[in-house]
């Protein structure tokens, strides 16, 4: 229908709407099923229960504008959440490429700022094996969906590649040895590799974190060796001593 | 005579060749990699390495000395021990 079919007809839907008004304000509650009612009568189809993002159970308003700003962000998550898809496609060339891209983008659009303390508890389980050598990049990926100031739509991408690195469950599982994380790795370097830029000052971070970590662990190891060649030197000393009072004695004798 | 300090010395004398050994070893092992590494870097690195030690040398400055002292009297010990 048209703008003008719509114009045309606004005074009979208004006349009609205006019949109908009377009867739905003495029984207000049974309006709906009315509604559902006369399409059935009419022949209609019965529509199809939509879901809605909103809980059934009226909440209070405090609750009400919190869970609306929840579907709200979800809907922006999931509207700016595949931008950078194809540049970690070409990044990804590893065996099971099409189910390993499907997982990592329902991964990525099902992002949620609640995934950043799930990842948080179960990231150091997976540093084995290749995970392993790849450490500092997974470091700087958890950085950065730690960093408040960093864009959601790469946040999203980060998650998803470490959602997809917890998971047990994916397109290679993980239980199998040797083979199980290689696809974790490979999405982790493709993801790494697209997010390079923004991960630059995390990186940096994560080496100034290490040359500090590395210049106390030198210090633990130089105090341990001084006590440990000290404590040799004073047992040296006391057995130097005891062999010249030894040797004196034997002498006198 | 048996003398007990010159075999506890000769253990002492046995780790440290023992260490002494295994620090060539790893030098021996690791030199082709520090040979691949391009010049500029390992002049940088080696002027980063040197100014680490110096700090450190700084910082354990103290525990150092201690050491080094003991040393030298455990040296006049010997020379002592053995004079006699």
């Amino acid at each position: 229908m048209g703008i003008k079919d719509t114009v045309r007809h606004l005074p009979k839907l208004l006349q009609q709407a205006a019949e109908q008004l009377p009867k739905a304000a003495t029984n207000p509650g049974n309006r709906f099923q009315n509604l559902i009612n006369g399409r059935r009568d009419q022949g209609q189809q019965q529509p199809t229960e939509v879901q809605s993002p909103l809980p059934e159970t009226q909440p209070t308003n405090g609750n009400r504008l919190t869970t609306i700003a929840a579907y709200v962000r979800s809907r922006l998550q999931a509207e700016t959440a595949t931008p950078e898809m194809p540049e970690v496609a070409a990044h990804i060339t590893t065996g099971n490429r099409e189910r390993i891209l499907a997982l990592l983008r329902r991964f990525q659009q099902e992002a949620k700022p609640e995934d950043i303390a799930k990842i948080d508890n179960n990231i150091e389980r997976m540093r084995q094996g290749a995970i392993e050598q790849i450490w500092p990049k997974i470091q700087a990926l958890v950085k950065m969906i730690r960093d408040p100031k960093a864009a959601w739509a790469s946040k999203t991408l980060a998650i998803g590649a470490l959602i997809y690195l917890i998971s047990p469950l994916d397109a290679v599982p993980d239980i199998i040895p040797g083979l199980g994380l290689a696809d974790d790795a490979a999405v982790i370097i493709a993801v790494f590799t697209t997010l390079a830029y923004q991960l630059d000052k995390y990186l940096g971070n994560y080496a100034q974190t290490a040359v500090t970590t590395a210049e106390d662990l030198a210090d633990i190891q130089i105090k341990k060796y001084n006590q440990i060649i000290k404590i040799s030197l004073i047992g040296s000393i006391g057995a130097a001593i005891l062999a010249i009072i030894f040797k004196l004695i034997y002498n006198q004798i | 005579m048996i003398n007990i300090y010159r075999i506890f010395r000769l253990i002492l004398l046995a780790f440290t060749l023992y260490n002494a050994i295994q620090l060539a070893i790893n030098l021996i092992r690791y030199k082709p990699y520090y040979d691949q590494i391009p010049p500029t870097l390992k002049k940088y690195l080696l002027n980063q390495g040197g100014k680490l030690l110096g700090t450190k040398f700084k910082e354990h400055q103290q525990d150092f000395a201690i050491n080094g002292i003991l040393l030298a009297v455990l040296l006049c010990l010997n020379c002592l021990e053995f004079l006699i």
